[in-house]
């Protein structure tokens, strides 16, 4: 008979498959096998820790030691030191980015230390391919005390006083969407799950979905209990291929142990769920697309009212939540919308998972409670910019979002103070920038974004954003002219006021963002045809400063054109008709002698 | 169709499997070199078995325990919150009264 004494949990997720997990765990059999500890040592692959940067993660238990970066190849040191004889493998633990302390327990690491983890709570603890494991952590309970000992009202009513917002975006109270679906008069109702998430570098419903999948489809079927719907559909995109799996391996489960189908807990509520499948268009993150998509149409928005609740799929009511919003759903219900409600801020409750990435130390996925600053989010969790290098501005609230300047770190992050200070949650990407960064090409990356996925039918967002990125292109070629900034500001109000979604709506908000706190680095692109951020290569000029250069020639040799001149042990020259500004000079002077 | 006595079963017999992840007791056994040597996985070996026909509340871990070779095998007791008890010169039949010992201590897992 085996006993198991250990469980190895070895990170599945997106990042981690990517960077190898699954030899990894073909290698820890192979160990344990070899040291005959496979009948006392079970590996399980998990859900995303939220920790992508550091993965393959490998998680030890019962002791809580958390590896980093495993390699096939440490696998037997891992089984041979830790798992026989006790000692934990220094080498691969985390190590703090400032104090280069390495750190053994998963709590005390800073990235987790001042995390608190609701939507995320199973993520990197269970097994998302084991219903039992998601049951053991009190999963489908929120479901059971919901249909057996709850009215739908008093589900609805919960969730209102829970004070949940929508984290999809919009923070639209979430017991009262649910209550304009219940009161909606129809013997046909839908609730679906939106996880579309079209954000770059966001990807916080897709670990949820690959982590926990279970509570999505837990609080579908509440959600469903809630508002009178018998079928729910969970809109993915087919970009999201481990996501995908997992979810219908879940529904499979969820059918088969009888928490899906008909006369759930033996009650009259009957609901299932079924899944689809988008092309990954931005587009279909709204939901008037998203539902037009469902329903086997190239999926472009159409005009509210009337609203989902109202007249959604097939024309019939219907409730649409994100994943990340969902999966707080089951937690409310089990222990009570007032313990939800103590974390946060007075109008934004709860937690808010964010996919922290851009120059920043640590990566990933960060749940804090509302009203965290961004300080504490870039500096304590994040662990600080690299290099030493300055902040400069961090984006909230993906390509519908704003850049927010240093001046602001101390923001609490919630959905007021955000729009407050000029910029919105969103679904929760947050990208930090350094003082290397230049803004004005930040605003037309995401300007190119949007308006590469603008689904086209509504002209301000069509031609609109079309014409916003043309001059952020000519501006940062170094063509721009007096009077762009104002056609700009011009434009952006037209297609906020006119455009026809949310997409069109938001789409200018990085341009408004950025010229309302980089108003000057817009001016000096178009008047002194000067990058301050020395990023715009059209508007950078190199010249080597004649006191700081020792003539050492390493310059010269680097410079792929010979556009550099001049004797050893002399100051060297740059030829400008030459240079054709790929900065290899600059990264190769070791005394700092090249500006742009 | 399940129902909800049906659902807190599988609950709890499921935690009793995963309470390795979310430990309250502890019993380390100590395994580095001198203690595999003095018999230590048999300790443990044995430990588990133990533990585990009882189904206490107690997850047995492998440790390399800084003590003198002349102890080993060595067993140390940490209790959910923080109190100690070290035993010596442990054998495999000396762990079935150890864990006797604390059994009331530590309690049942649910379900058990």
């Amino acid at each position: 008979m085996s006993i198991i004494r250990s469980h190895v949990l070895v990170c599945g997720g997106t990042g981690c498959f990517s960077s190898g997990c699954k030899k990894v765990q073909a290698e820890l059999h192979a160990a344990l096998e070899r040291h005959g500890l496979a009948n006392e040592v079970r590996v399980v692959e998990s859900g995303c820790f939220g920790f992508c940067k550091m993965g393959p993660i490998v998680m030890v238990y019962p002791e809580g030691a958390f590896y980093c970066q495993v390699m096939p190849e440490d696998a037997e040191e891992l089984v041979k030191e830790h798992l026989l004889k006790g000692r934990v493998v220094e080498r691969l633990l985390y190590k703090e980015p400032v104090t280069e302390e390495s750190v053994a327990l998963f709590n005390d690491i800073g990235f987790y230390k001042k995390q608190h983890r609701v939507a995320l709570r199973n993520c990197g603890k269970i097994n998302p391919e084991s219903i039992e494991e998601y049951i053991a952590h009190d999963g489908y309970q929120a479901l059971a005390r919901a249909v057996t000992r709850m009215t739908p009202e008093e589900v609805i009513e919960e969730v209102k006083r829970s004070g949940l917002r929508g984290r999809g975006g919009g923070g639209f109270p979430v017991g009262r969407k649910w209550e304009f679906a219940r009161v909606s008069k129809d013997s046909i109702k839908y609730v679906v799950c939106n996880a579309d998430e079209g954000d770059p570098g966001a990807f916080m419903d897709r670990s949820i979905l690959e982590g926990d999948p279970h509570s999505v489809i837990e609080a579908m079927a509440i959600a469903g209990y809630a508002i009178g719907a018998s079928q729910g559909f969970v809109y993915v995109r087919a970009e999201y291929p481990i996501a995908v799996e997992r979810l219908s391996i879940a529904i499979k489960q969820a059918r088969e142990t009888g928490l899906l189908g008909k006369n759930i807990f033996g009650t009259d509520f009957s609901f299932d769920v079924g899944i689809r499948l988008g092309a990954g268009a931005f587009v279909c993150g709204e939901e008037t697309a998203l539902m037009t998509s469902i329903e086997g149409h190239r999926g472009t928005p159409r005009p509210r009212p009337p609203y989902p609740a109202v007249k959604g799929l097939w024309g019939k009511p219907t409730l649409i939540n994100n994943v990340e919003t969902l999966a707080n759903i089951p937690v409310i219900l089990l222990h009570g919308p007032d313990h939800f409600a103590s974390i946060g801020t007075e109008g934004s409750k709860g937690t808010k998972v964010f996919a922290l990435a851009g120059n920043i130390n640590n990566t990933g996925l960060v749940e804090v409670p509302m009203g965290t600053t961004l300080r504490e989010i870039v500096y304590d969790i994040g662990g600080g910019i690299p290099g030493g290098k300055a902040f400069k501005a961090c984006q909230t609230g993906g390509p519908s979002g704003g850049c927010l300047p240093a001046e602001l770190l101390d923001t609490p992050v919630d959905y007021d103070s955000l729009i407050a200070a000029g910029s919105m949650m969103g679904s929760g990407g947050l990208i930090v920038m350094d003082e290397d960064t230049c803004m004005v090409d930040v605003a037309r990356f995401f300007l190119e974004f949007t308006q590469d996925e603008s689904c086209g039918k509504c002209v301000p967002c069509r031609e609109g954003t079309k014409r916003m990125l043309e001059i952020l292109e000519r501006i940062t070629k170094g063509q721009g002219e007096e009077g762009d900034i104002q056609l700009l500001e011009e434009l952006a109000e037209v297609i906020s006021k006119a455009s026809l979604c949310g997409l069109g709506q938001t789409a200018p908000n990085p341009v408004l963002a950025t010229l309302r706190f980089f108003r000057h680095e817009y001016e000096a692109h178009i008047r002194d045809r000067r990058c301050p951020a020395g990023v715009c290569q059209a508007l950078l000029s190199y010249h080597i400063v004649a006191e700081k250069c020792k003539g050492c020639g390493l310059c010269k040799k680097v410079c792929p054109v010979e556009a550099i001149s001049g004797e050893l042990r002399q100051p060297h020259m740059i030829d400008k008709d030459k240079c054709i500004k790929c900065g290899a000079c600059v990264a190769k002077c070791p005394f700092k002698a090249i500006s742009r | 169709m399940l129902t909800v006595a049906e659902l807190n079963a599988i609950r709890d017999r499921v935690r009793k499997q995963l309470s390795i992840r979310e430990p309250h007791n502890r019993l380390i056994i100590g395994v580095g070199t001198v203690g595999i040597a003095a018999g230590a996985r048999d300790v443990m070996v044995t430990a588990m078995q133990e533990v585990n026909a009882r189904g206490l509340d107690l997850v047995v871990v492998g440790e390399d325990l800084a003590m003198p070779a002349t102890d080993m095998p060595v067993v140390k007791f940490v209790s959910a919150d923080g109190v100690e008890e070290v035993f010596t010169r442990v054998s495999a039949d000396g762990v079935h009264e150890i864990i006797a010992s604390l059994a009331a201590k530590v309690g049942t897992l649910p379900g058990v």
